[in-house]
């Protein structure tokens, strides 16, 4: 039994925190302060959202590299709706509609126009980028998002933040939709063998061009949430972090091969990755160390990922 | 010979007449000009398509490598950041370790070129998705310019160090006649040699290249190594050029190379492409983002257009050139 539970790489990604929280713990003395246990959870909750949304994605063998800029551009739309005077409502329905259609394009992209996942986003979240700076202008950082906007991201209930109860009842949801529906399972077809799925009867492309416009919607959330607790639009958000939950993904049991993943995982990754940059920053060490760091982290999960499919593939005489 | 856009294999040898539809992009480059030079008056001057072809000469480094690589089906994306990788190097050598220049770049493109070897024997070790790897290798290695361009807080090159970059023959910047030169020689090779042909072998069809005892993974690694030390050349030059290492020389190069190659007839399911075709691309991609600065339209409307021709390109390179598999 014990045994079992080992060998699951959700445990790995378990095992990985709570080592960096003992690491944390005895060696920064602020670890365990209310301050630093709320910018953990600012950190983990939107990631975590995002990094659903990516684990479905992965689960049917593609990935969303764009999310980052989404998030970018939700976050400066915001921005300049809320300029416009809008009410906060109707802010937050137009930039997850924005989220949504910025998701949709790459479902189209992908499912529809058969184009390579790495570029059709590359190339989206290039866009997603100059869409997003076009509308930026410096003054926007000085500017706050109306009391009620803010309040998303700064009000607590039961001593956590919103944006955490949201990321946690979307574990759920995702829990229970990759576990027990029908729709959820079929990801896990698609993923493990795309023919045989079509064979059968799935219908692959919508089911991609869903689990894409899904994750742009999530994105979205995330972007909301962020923005909301920054208090104002950032240039800076959101850069980097599709790389953050690629990662986070697969050291969550994902992997680039399609098949393999559960929400669980996803949201134990993202804790890792956010515990390892509150480590860099509880102990002071150069921020530009940590893109060295993920980016070899990446280099690594995907090395041990490829070679755990070849193992298996070897061992089912596909190779 | 499926179709005739771009060359594939040498199947027949007896076509030597010119390929009138492989050469899109240099009617592509030709219409932009005359376009160019028609609606702006202050395009068509020397000094502007000598500046515009100078900083050709600094990308192309980068899209050297990417070439070969593309042709066998790999692609490279931390050549953008291998490119930065160069000048922060080089600036390390200099300044840390003061080193001669003539010293410094050699040895920057020998870093360089380890990490792509690494880079190479990983992807062909475990068949690894290259694109993944190199995305985070390029992560990785932007980090680590960020960190040491930091540490030089600003420093500037000496004059000895940097003057090189504009020496001129005939008028003409010397790394505009490289950039001509090199791309004739790989021009040559790939249709010609026995050694560069193989790429095309490799590229169209992996196992059976294997089967005829081709090395495709030394290939491959060798391709990685020199795709990088290349890049690391590119990005010294460009930052001799701009007198003092800066983080952003390189930055978003992997798009423009990416679009370049592809719209330069090659494909990212390997097999195809070629080097004079990709210069042309690079060409295109400066002679757009010279004729829309001139336009007044801003940097990141420029990078919106830019990623919107890149998903084309490759939209188009999918429609044509996916294998029925």
């Amino acid at each position: 039994m014990l045994a079992k539970l080992f060998r699951k790489n959700e445990s790995i990604a378990l095992g990985l925190c709570l080592i960096l929280v003992v690491v944390l713990t005895f060696a920064s003395g602020v670890f365990w302060t209310q301050s630093n246990l709320n910018s953990l959870q600012a950190s983990i909750s939107p990631t975590a959202i995002m990094a659903f949304g990516m684990m479905i994605l992965l689960i049917c063998g593609y990935f969303d590299l764009s999310i980052g800029s989404i998030m970018l551009l939700v976050g400066i739309l915001a921005g300049r709706l809320s300029q416009l005077g809008l009410n906060t409502p109707s802010i937050i329905v137009l930039v997850l509609l924005a989220g949504l259609a910025v998701g949709c394009l790459n479902g189209f992209l992908v499912a529809i126009l058969k184009i390579n996942a790495l570029i059709a986003t590359i190339g989206v979240q290039y866009i997603g980028y100059g869409l997003a700076m076009t509308m930026w202008d410096k003054e926007m950082q000085h500017r706050k998002f109306p009391a009620n906007f803010i309040a998303l991201g700064e009000d607590r209930f039961f001593g956590l933040y919103y944006m955490t109860w949201i990321m946690l009842a979307l574990l759920l949801v995702f829990t229970f939709f990759l576990r027990y529906t029908a729709a959820g399972r079929r990801l896990y077809f698609v993923g493990g063998n795309r023919e045989a799925a079509r064979l059968i009867g799935f219908n692959d492309r919508r089911i991609v061009f869903l689990c894409y416009a899904c994750t742009g919607l999530l994105a979205a959330v995330a972007g909301v949430l962020a923005v909301a607790r920054i208090q104002s639009p950032t240039q800076y958000l959101g850069g980097g972090i599709h790389m953050t939950c690629m990662i986070a993904c697969v050291i969550g049991g994902g992997s680039f091969a399609g098949g393999r993943g559960i929400a669980l995982g996803a949201f134990l990754g993202v804790s890792f990755m956010s515990l390892l940059t509150n480590m860099f920053n509880l102990l002071e060490m150069n921020t530009q160390l940590q893109n060295v760091v993920v980016g070899v982290t990446l280099v690594a999960v995907i090395v041990i990922d490829g070679y755990v499919t070849l193992k298996k593939m070897r061992a089912m005489g596909k190779i | 010979m499926p179709l005739n856009t771009g060359r594939t294999l040498g199947l027949n040898p007896k076509r030597r007449r010119i390929d009138f539809a492989s050469w899109v992009i240099l009617y592509l480059t030709l219409a932009l000009f005359f376009f160019l030079s028609a609606s702006r008056s202050s395009f068509l001057t020397v000094g502007n398509i000598h500046s515009i072809l100078y900083d050709t000469s600094f990308r192309f480094f980068a899209a050297i490598g990417f070439t070969l690589l593309i042709i066998m089906g790999e692609l490279d994306l931390s050549v953008g950041s291998m490119f930065g990788f160069g000048g922060a190097m080089m600036g390390l050598f200099i300044f840390n370790y003061q080193l001669p220049v003539e010293a410094a770049i050699p040895l920057a493109m020998l870093v360089a070129g380890l990490i792509g070897l690494a880079v190479g024997f990983l992807v062909t070790t475990f068949r690894l998705n290259s694109m993944m790897v190199t995305i985070g290798v390029m992560m990785a290695v932007k980090g680590v310019n960020w960190i040491l361009i930091q540490r030089f807080g600003g420093r500037q090159l000496a004059r000895a160090q940097y003057n090189f970059v504009t020496l001129e023959l005939f008028g003409i910047k010397w790394t505009i006649l490289v950039m001509l030169v090199v791309a004739l020689i790989f021009e040559i090779f790939l249709t010609r040699s026995r050694h560069l042909k193989q790429l095309y072998y490799i590229g169209h069809n992996f196992s059976t290249s294997v089967l005829y005892g081709l090395n495709a993974n030394a290939v491959k690694c060798a391709c990685f190594a020199l795709s990088a030390a290349l890049s690391a050349f590119g990005g010294a030059l460009m930052t001799a050029r701009l007198k003092h290492p800066h983080v952003t020389v390189g930055a978003n190069l992997e798009i423009s190379v990416i679009t370049a190659a592809v719209i330069g007839g090659a494909s990212i399911f390997g097999g195809r492409g070629s080097m004079i075709r990709t210069m042309l691309g690079v060409l295109f991609v400066s002679l757009l983002q010279n004729g829309l600065t001139s336009f007044n339209i801003n940097t990141y409307v420029q990078q919106i257009i830019l990623g919107a021709i890149l998903v084309l390109a490759i939209y188009i390179d999918v429609r044509v050139n996916a294998k029925k598999a």
